[in-house]
This record gives structure tokens, sequence and C-alpha cells, in this order.
């Protein structure tokens, strides 16, 4: 017990990192709302929210599956094969919670699948998940049989496109998610143990954190959440075809990168990640509102990416500058100290 | 005894071997290369061509991969060279990296052609042609105009900005728009990467959003269809905004049935399929096209183009409520 109150006496807050993220969104609004007549519109506001609705809940897992140092490149196709399960059962006239269940728990067997490969075969995150991308891709493929789903009962069209007293649903969904797994990541033992685990697996184990445990389920956690937006994406789409989920891990990674989450792990935080999540589905909208050329949409992502790491690398120079500063200062005044007792004797 | 015996399974085996090599020099091997696997309208040319290899006693390869890449189409193209196919048939994804594969096949004495997306600058010996691209693009619009009154903005959601048919078609619907209906105005053409439903979803709607008196979208790649279709119903546009596009009755029964799209414009790719087939042997048989060309189970004669050596399938398929439950594709 004592070793969860020490871990909990780290306060996390919401660092400069995230403050940068959040502050290239708001200026990427603000001029957006500048040039572009349409982009502050309550409709294409309402747009960017649902388009951006089952990417920002596959964005949490993304992020926590970075913290923990590892990466997971097969949520695109693990949200395909979801999404297919989910069509046929909808075909089927399923009960729509029992297929909300059903495709959750797809979704936490392909990530214990992942955890399993990684943590218990030791293959290494990004091998492992390719691997598993391939075959789940090959197994949309399979599935599907060169016939698309088309014209899906619009059962879950509500959680994107609904409205409770007003307010959006897809608004409301990705508050649930973020506030929860803020409260998460955060608050929680659980969670602050992912951050121990992605700052040191060593350190971890010594004091008494089984990184293979944490590492596996945050695996089935994010393959969850996959499991969850699978049934956003069929709402949203209304149709699954072949090409489903097939930019999801870039651009998952990409909101993740962006929002701050250290590519070395142990750093990071869903708000930065919603706002990165946020940033791209801007980007995105307005470059269409613009009628800029698609072709420079991958171009724009791409550069943040790039900036956004290297921002990364500054920021943490600079702490352990800091803290070797501390170090050496703390070292000086030990060895003063010893000089002036060296000398009394 | 034993010896006798041995000499006998040799015997045997030989034989087995012979006739095994025989009978795999008799059938004509005509292989096809699709843009990409695992989509309705391929997989339709697949069973078009394998109906026509069981007619006309060949064998019929369909090789390709599951994403639409062309160095990947490279690859396999390569790889068919190396197996000594008589045919190779492909649907061009990107002449450039192509052309120069084309030309090694045809030093290695393999027949090459291009079928539903063509290279008309490489040294392809036809082109089969599901439909003339000038016709389809001017059919499209021709359609799309009877709905919105002549009138009015529309916009075109593409699949990847480098395919050449898509690009193709686009072209001769900007020409058919200058010529014939100067009063529509196309108000940008949006490409999508990978051809992906999410991306048009996402892109038609902001279409909508940045002109909002938009009458008429095209979903051009056949991709992109659902997600068109779904952000006119989303935005509870049905009826205002016309969709049209190239899409499979498979694909677009439910959306014609709601009334959401009232006509797609296609061909039928099982006979494409066959068509392939039929034109693979006869290259590989060394002999050339008449004019018309009688194929098995077709109405129509199919006409050939000297001049561009183009293969031409026929007229457009304008598909709508009435006739979109006779196919299966």
């Amino acid at each position: 017990m004592g070793i969860t109150e020490r871990i909990r006496v780290f306060k996390p807050r919401i660092g400069r990192r995230e403050l940068f993220t959040l502050f290239l969104l708001a200026l990427e609004v603000v001029v957006f709302s500048l040039v572009a007549d349409h982009f502050l519109s309550y409709r294409n506001v309402l747009n960017i929210l649902r388009n951006s609705v089952d990417l920002a809940v596959v964005a949490i897992g993304m992020t926590i599956i970075m913290i923990i140092c590892g990466i997971d490149l097969s949520v695109g196709s693990a949200l395909g094969v979801v999404a297919i399960l989910v069509g046929w059962m909808l075909n089927a006239g399923v009960n729509p919670f029992f297929i909300a269940g059903v495709a959750v728990a797809a979704g936490c067997a392909i990530g214990l699948v992942n955890g399993f490969l990684i943590c218990f075969l030791r293959i290494p995150d990004i091998v492992a998940t390719i691997g598993t991308q391939s075959i789940l891709r090959a197994m949309v493929f399979f599935m599907l049989g060169g016939q698309w789903l088309t014209g899906l009962p619009p059962v879950y069209g509500f959680l994107t496109r609904g409205r409770v007293w007003g307010v959006p649903v897809s608004l409301l969904v990705i508050a649930v998610f973020y506030a929860a797994f803020w409260y998460f990541l955060t608050r929680r033992p659980a969670g602050r143990r992912i951050y121990a685990v992605g700052n040191g697996l060593e350190t971890a184990k010594l004091v008494g954190i089984s990184a293979r445990r944490v590492r596996t389920l945050s695996y089935v956690l994010c393959g969850g959440l996959v499991g969850f937006a699978a049934l956003l994406y069929v709402g949203r789409l209304g149709s699954v075809e072949i090409t489903v989920g097939n930019d999801l891990a870039l651009s998952a990674i990409a909101a993740t990168v962006i929002g701050g989450t250290a590519v070395t792990g142990g750093r990071g935080s869903v708000v930065g990640t919603l706002a990165g999540v946020f940033f791209m589905s801007v980007m995105k909208n307005g470059i269409v509102l613009f009628g800029i050329p698609s072709l420079w949409e991958r171009a724009a992502v791409g550069l943040m990416i790039v900036v956004s790491i290297k921002v990364d690398l500054m920021l943490e120079k600079r702490t352990l500058r800091r803290q070797q500063q501390q170090l050496s200062k703390q070292r000086e005044s030990a060895w003063a100290a010893r000089r002036g007792e060296g000398a009394a004797s | 005894m034993t010896g006798k015996r041995a000499s006998f399974l040799w015997a045997a085996l030989f034989a087995l071997l012979f006739t095994g090599a025989a009978s795999a020099a008799e059938k004509t091997r005509v292989a096809f290369i699709p843009q990409l696997i695992g989509i309705p309208y391929f997989t339709a040319m697949e069973k078009g061509g394998e109906k026509a290899a069981q007619d006309l006693g060949i064998e019929f390869m369909y090789v390709g991969a599951p994403t639409a890449s062309a160095s990947e189409q490279v690859r396999l193209f390569e790889n068919l060279i190396q197996q000594k196919v008589d045919a190779i048939s492909i649907s061009v994804l990107d002449a450039v990296s192509l052309n120069p594969v084309i030309r090694r096949a045809r030093a290695a004495g393999i027949a090459v052609f291009t079928s539903d997306s063509d290279s008309a600058d490489s040294e392809r010996q036809v082109y089969v042609a599901q439909a003339m691209d000038k016709d389809l693009g001017y059919t499209l619009i021709d359609r799309l105009a009877a709905q919105c009154g002549e009138s009015g903005q529309i916009g075109i959601v593409s699949g990847e900005s480098t395919a050449t048919n898509l690009n193709a078609w686009i072209a001769f619907m900007k020409e058919r728009l200058k010529d014939k209906y100067p009063k529509m105005e196309l108000v940008d053409v949006r490409f999508t990467s990978g051809g992906s439903s999410e991306d048009a979803l996402r892109q038609a709607e902001e279409l909508m959003t940045r002109f909002p008196a938009i009458k008429g979208l095209v979903a051009v790649a056949s991709t992109t269809v659902p997600g068109v279709v779904q952000a006119v119903q989303q935005a509870d546009m049905a009826g205002e905004v016309a969709v049209i596009g190239y899409g499979s009755p498979n694909t677009v029964r439910p959306f014609i049935k709601s009334g959401v799209m009232k006509e797609s414009v296609l061909w039928d790719p099982w006979r494409l399929g066959y068509l392939t087939a039929w034109a693979g042997k006869r290259l590989a048989d060394g002999k050339s096209f008449a004019a018309e060309n009688a194929i098995p189970g077709f109405d129509a004669p199919v006409k050939y183009f000297a001049d561009e050596k183009i293969l031409l399938l026929g007229d457009p398929l304008v598909i709508d409520a009435n006739n979109v439950d006779t196919f299966d594709f």
C-alpha cells in the first residue's frame, strides 16, 4: 500500500506541452475563421465534432499505449473487423446493447492477443502489431468477400448524430470518454502505474509493479476502446467497405504525438491528445473549405508530427539540463560541506 | 521382381509427369492484374473471366494486391513474366511505373494488353475498354444534368489523384459541362486517400458547407459512393442534392431504394472480365481482331477500333430503380 501511496504523491498537472498544442489549435481556429466564411457555422462545427468522434476514442487508447512506450499499428484493421461484426449483427436484427457488448469484447480480445504477443512472447510492439495489422486486414477482406455492407440500419446513428437537451451526442461521447480517462490516468493508482511503467520498466518492477500485467491490460484497454469506436464508425458511415480504418492508426498516432505524448514513453495526457485530434480534424476540414488540393492535407499532418516531436525533444533536453544543474549544485554543496569538515579536523 | 516393380513405378511416374506437363502446356494461361482485390467490381470481373476460361478451355489467373498500389502491380507483373504465362492483362494504376515492365514482357514474347484502365503510350497490344471514357463522362453528366434541371453548382469527390481512369472520366465530365451545360458550374474536385469512404463522407460534407447551394455531387471512385450518400443523408439534403456516381448495383441498391440516389452509371464488369479473357486467348493465339467481333453470350457484337487499338465492351449502363435488382456485382 505504501508504494501506491508514494506513486500518488506525484501530482500530475497539465504541463506546458499540452498548452503548446492547445495554443496551436486556438491559432488554427482563429486563422481559419478569419479566412473561411463557413468555418464557424453551427453545421460545420457539428460536422467536425461528428467526424472526429471515433478517432478521438481510438486516440485515448493510442495515448495509453504510447505512455507505456508501446505502439499499436493494428487499431485500423481491428476497427474494420469489429465494424463488420457489428454490421452483420445489425443486419440480423440483434439487440443493439448486446451488439455493443460484443463489439467491446471483440476489441478487448484483439487487444489481449496483442498484449500476449508483446508481453509474453516478447515480440517488440511495433513488429507484433504490424503482424496483427496484416492478419486483421486480411480478415477484413475475407469477411467482406468482395461485397460491402451498405445501407445498414441506422441504430447507432444516435451516437454521432443525435442530440440530448440540444447538446450533440458526439460532443457528449467525447466529453464522457475524455473525462473518465483523464480521471483514470491522473487520479487512479492503476492509471499512475501506466506512467510508472512507461517511465522505466526496471524501476517500476523495483517498486513492485508487474510491468507485464500493466502492459497487457493497456493493450486490452486500447482494444476495448477500438471496439467501441467501431460502433461509432458504423453509426457515422452507415456502411462498411474495404478501406475501413485504413488511415486510422496513423491518424491516432499523429494526434497523440501532436498532443504531446512522448514517443519515448512515460509522458503524455488525454487533454493534449484531444487537442491533437481536433487540431487534425480542423486542419482536414479547413483544407477542403479553402479549396486547397487534397494532397496538402497529408503534408500538413506530416509537418506537424515532425514539429511536435522536435518541440518534445527540446523540452526534454531542457528539463534534463535543469535536473543536472540541480544535481551538480547539490554535489557542490556536499563537497563544500565535506571540505569544511576536512579543514576542521 | 523388385527391379521390375521399380521400373514400372518409374514409368508410371514419368507418364504422370509427362501428361501433367503436357496438359499445362496445352492450356493457354491468361493473367489479369486488377487495381486491387476484395472489391465487388473486380470480383465480378474475376468471375466473368473464369466463365470465359471454362467456355474457351483456357486458364484465367486473377492476381492482385489487397491495396491499390502501383509498386505492387509492378511486382506482380514481374512475377507473371517469370512464370512465362501466355498473356498478361492489367488495369493500370500508374502508367509511368508500368510502361517499362510492359516493354520487358513484350520482349519476352508475352502478349500484353490493358483492361479496365489504360496506358495509351505503352506497348500494350490492345485496350479492352469497359466503355469509352468519353461516353462514361458524358453519360454521367447528362444524367446528373437531367436530375438538377441543367443548372446549379456541382462538386466531384474522386479516389486517389493518380488513378488514370478516374482522371480521364473527370476530364470528360468537365468537357461535357463546358460544351453543353453552361449553367452548371463545377466548383471543386476533391481526392480521397485510398478512395476511402470515410474521407469521402467528410469531404462531401465540407463541400456542402462551403457551397450551401450545391445541387449535385459526383462520387467517381466506387468506394467513395457510400460516403457521399451518407453525407447527403446526414445533412437531410436527400432530394435537394443529387448524388450520382460509378457505383455497382450491390453497393447502390439500398441508396436507390431509399431514394437518395436515383441513378448510377457503370458497365457490367462480369462481361468485361469475360471479354478480357477472350481477348487474351485471341492475342495468345496470335490472331488479330475484326472490326466487329461476335462474342458467345453477348447480345451485340464487340467493336474494335484499329487506330487506337481499343476493344469496346459497349455503351455505359445506367442503373436505376427498375433494373438494379437484375444485377449481382
